[in-house]
């Protein structure tokens, strides 16, 4: 309960705590983590010196999985149980990965829930599974590094991540046992570090072209809020991409043809990378591959050719630049900078049509590797509560809109692009047929017309509308997005009140049961102890509740509550912090909601007075102006 | 006091029902209370704060959304003062329809012509300056309260509804073209 703790010297004796917040970005290719240290936000190193932790884990039939640095060196030797860019398969579906597949060197399995599975010597492995081992290894190398556990962490998504996407990074946090803070979109997070940085008020486009999703955001700054305008990307366009290029072109070139074995196929992409890496800064690089004779072949590539190569690529990121701006009402000549993140902006052609495009030199001061983990690691600490104050706000956007199937397999938008979040919308449908009892609701991501055209989200049924004569049932369908970007869709059929309502658990995602039914797989594994983390967890969450409802007591508590429910309060408030002293989870987890659910009242009424009063302050205060 | 869900949009911001609004000040309000009332302000308070947060802040997006967009705001203060929109009834007014079929026309002469894209642009800088036009003609019907004024500003946001679809439709076209 942080609600207006504008505590007076001397009126209260509640210390603010300092909480262990991190920033996460989980990459395509490398992960980062970092945090706030005496207000200056740092990534952070693992034993070796390491800023980046190499987004790869790599399998083991009958012992932990290796990730980072060690499973990226082995990727050569082991291609199939080394699993990298497993982000690129996160929400996905099999029928989604088909053309992105073809070019993993992968064996895939078709699971239930629609996700596909990598085959390994440990057996078949969800994408949520490989990014949940790269969070616990992030995660333990921080709380190593700070000397103790995590109250929350800030993680990063591509800003143009579906809702299937984002709900599958949630997954794998919750999995690795991690609270979630927030997700934030990285685009978002990379003005975050910059806008500080420097302070500076005015309209930025944020250029994120990273290992395997593009993004541009435009943002504003002004007076500590950052507002997002616009944004547009590729979800599937990324360095990868680059490094597949340049591959196929040294195959053509070494006349190698149709199927190539996945260790061989590993090596090209390798000697790929490290040719793109070599000319940022050479005009010219040798390579060496392997050819169907398995005789090396020597290449060479030059600057020029390498840009003519990909300049397609370039030009893919572009459209989604025009049509940002069009969505945020801008010109190019509205705009103060240009900020580039990911590491294909290292690219010097890249700057250069990102120059020509926006008319002025991009900004490369803050490493664009680290910028986004930089970012998500401030946003960590002021939600974590670290930061009193008239804290930074941002305001951010549902990247892709959402819609419902209508008849004729089209789609009626209910939440367009670019709206901010959070956000709830309701729209009301009717029945077409007499006596009708039931409609399915089809939930659609996209800006196509077209349900075909379209990323299905998920399917409902609403049952048991009472028999009405066509077009005189209303069924409100309701929308909510929160501010993770994660839609919830309920609905409602207002004659007779039957209602039906589903968290959006995605065609491609897995649903409770089956995480629970993973985190429980995983204590096999696990090498520390699951449920010493959850009492864990479960005892930070209670006493952050505690503290909270007693700063609200302590306020509030005179004039807003009765005499008997004061008491009540407080004698729920006893009983959780007698169960605290104890090691039952669920005892403590029963007397917290009992808490919660004593304070429900007075938590809504606080809310609504302390917000009409703050309110009428503030406008009185822009009058006496 | 009264609960905040309970206010209509001009309440919430503390704006007299009328439809010319300060831009700025409007921008800045909605700024100062998302300081106050963003679920980032509650990621550690209980779930009913939260839950309450989340909804407010909706609330106050969806407000801001309207009395923004000229369009939106037009609509949203007829039915204020209570005039029944139905979007499925189309205009009897005679002008108005041969207008309508007129600027159809050019915008499919204009997409399949020779110059295609200046021709697109031109009418969408026509389309701009129509609905500039069309906004401070409102603003002055707004200011009466009479039922002629009333009649007239429906008439008007009809027209500007009209004009704004087409725009809509243009920029379709344009992302076409990209």
């Amino acid at each position: 309960m942080v609600l207006f703790q504008i505590s007076e010297p001397g009126e209260t004796k509640l210390q603010r705590q300092h909480h262990l917040a991190v920033g996460i970005d989980l990459g395509t290719t490398n992960s980062l983590v970092a945090t706030v240290r005496d207000g200056d936000a740092q990534t952070m190193v693992d034993a070796q010196g390491n800023h980046h932790c190499p987004s790869v884990v790599r399998y083991f039939a009958d012992s932990a999985p290796v990730v980072g640095q060690a499973a990226k060196d082995a990727a050569y030797q082991d291609p199939l149980n080394t699993i990298a860019s497993a982000k690129r398969l996160l929400g996905r579906g099999v029928a989604d990965i088909e053309t992105t597949a073809n070019k993993l060197p992968y064996e895939f399995s078709k699971a239930d829930c629609g996700m596909p599975f990598i085959q390994t010597v440990a057996g078949d492995i969800s994408p949520v599974t490989v990014s949940a081992d790269i969070l616990k290894t992030l995660m333990r190398q921080a709380e190593a590094d700070l000397g103790g556990e995590l109250d929350g962490v800030v993680i990063t998504v591509p800003a143009y991540f579906d809702d299937a996407q984002r709900q599958a990074t949630k997954d794998a946090a919750r999995l690795a046992g991690l609270k979630v803070l927030r997700l934030l979109n990285e685009p978002t997070a990379a003005a975050v570090a910059y806008g500080l940085d420097s302070g500076s008020e005015g309209v930025h486009v944020v250029y994120d072209f990273g290992g395997g999703t593009f993004d541009v955001s435009i943002l504003r700054f002004s007076r500590g809020v950052f507002e997002v305008m616009a944004t547009a990307g590729d979800s599937a366009l990324g360095g990868d991409d680059v490094d597949r290029v340049l591959a196929e072109w040294m195959m053509a070139e070494a006349g190698l043809s149709g199927e190539i074995e996945h260790s061989h196929l590993r090596r090209i992409i390798g000697e790929a990378n490290c040719a793109k890496e070599a000319l940022t800064i050479a005009d010219s690089v040798s390579f060496s591959i392997d050819n169907s004779e398995g005789e090396k072949w020597q290449g060479t590539l030059s600057r020029t050719d390498f840009e003519a190569l990909i300049e397609s690529l370039i030009m893919r990121t572009l459209r989604p630049c025009r049509r940002a701006l069009r969505d945020a009402g801008l010109t190019v000549g509205d705009i103060q900078d240009v900020v580039m993140v990911g590491g294909s902006t290292r690219i010097p052609r890249v700057r250069e049509c990102v120059a020509e495009f926006f008319e002025r030199e991009p900004m490369v001061d803050i490493d664009p590797d680290k910028v986004v983990a930089v970012g998500a690691a401030i946003q960590a600490d002021i939600l974590v509560g670290n930061q009193p104050g008239d804290e930074m706000l941002l305001l951010d956007v549902i990247p892709l809109s959402l819609g419902l199937e209508t008849m004729g397999g089209l789609i009626e938008k209910l939440v367009p692009r670019n709206t901010t979040i959070p956000v709830v919308r309701a729209q009301e449908f009717t029945t077409f047929k007499d006596g009708q009892t039931a409609m399915s609701i089809h939930v659609l991501q996209g800006e196509r017309e077209l349900v075909a055209d379209s990323r299905s989200l998920a399917r409902f049924e609403l049952r048991g509308i009472p028999p009405m004569n066509a077009g005189a049932a209303r069924i409100r369908v309701t929308f909510q997005v929160d501010a993770d970007g994660l839609l919830s869709v309920s609905a409602k059929e207002l004659t007779s009140g039957v209602e039906s309502r589903i968290e959006i658990k995605p065609s491609y995602g897995l649903s409770d049961g089956e995480v629970e039914k993973m985190l429980a797989d995983s204590l096999l594994y696990a090498e520390d102890d699951v449920k010493k983390r959850r009492l864990h967890e479960q005892v930070v969450d209670s006493a952050r509740l505690i503290e909270g409802v007693e700063a609200a007591l302590h306020m509030d508590a005179d004039g807003m509550l009765t005499n008997k429910e004061c008491l009540t309060i407080k004698a729920a408030l006893v009983a959780l912090k007698e169960k605290q002293q104890g090691e039952e989870i669920a005892l403590i987890k029963a007397a917290h909601d009992k808490l919660e659910r004593a304070t429900s009242d007075f938590a809504a009424r606080r809310m609504d007075i302390h917000i009409n009063e703050a309110l009428s302050g503030k406008l009185l205060d822009q009058i006496i102006d | 006091m009264e609960s905040l869900f309970s206010k209509n949009y001009f309440q919430l911001f503390n704006f007299p029902a009328v439809y010319d609004i300060d831009r700025s000040v409007l921008t800045q309000r909605y700024r100062d209370m998302q300081g106050l009332i963003h679920p980032d302000r509650f990621v550690n308070a209980t779930e009913k704060e939260r839950r309450i947060s989340m909804q407010l802040t909706a609330l106050i997006n969806e407000a801001y959304n309207v009395l923004k967009s000229p369009l939106a705001r037009a609509r949203y203060l007829l039915q204020l003062r209570g005039v029944d929109i139905d979007d499925s009834v189309t205009s009897k007014d005679i002008a108005f329809l041969t207008e309508q079929i007129e600027l159809r026309e050019r915008l499919e002469d204009a997409r399949h012509g020779d110059n295609a894209e200046r021709a697109l642009m031109q009418l969408a800088s026509e389309l701009q300056k129509r609905l500039m036009g069309l906004q401070l003609s409102l603003e002055e019907a707004f200011m009466g309260d009479s039922d002629e004024a009333l009649v007239k500003a429906h008439r008007l946001y009809d027209e500007m509804q009209f004009i704004s679809r087409l725009n809509d439709e243009l920029d379709e076209i344009e992302d076409a073209f990209n």
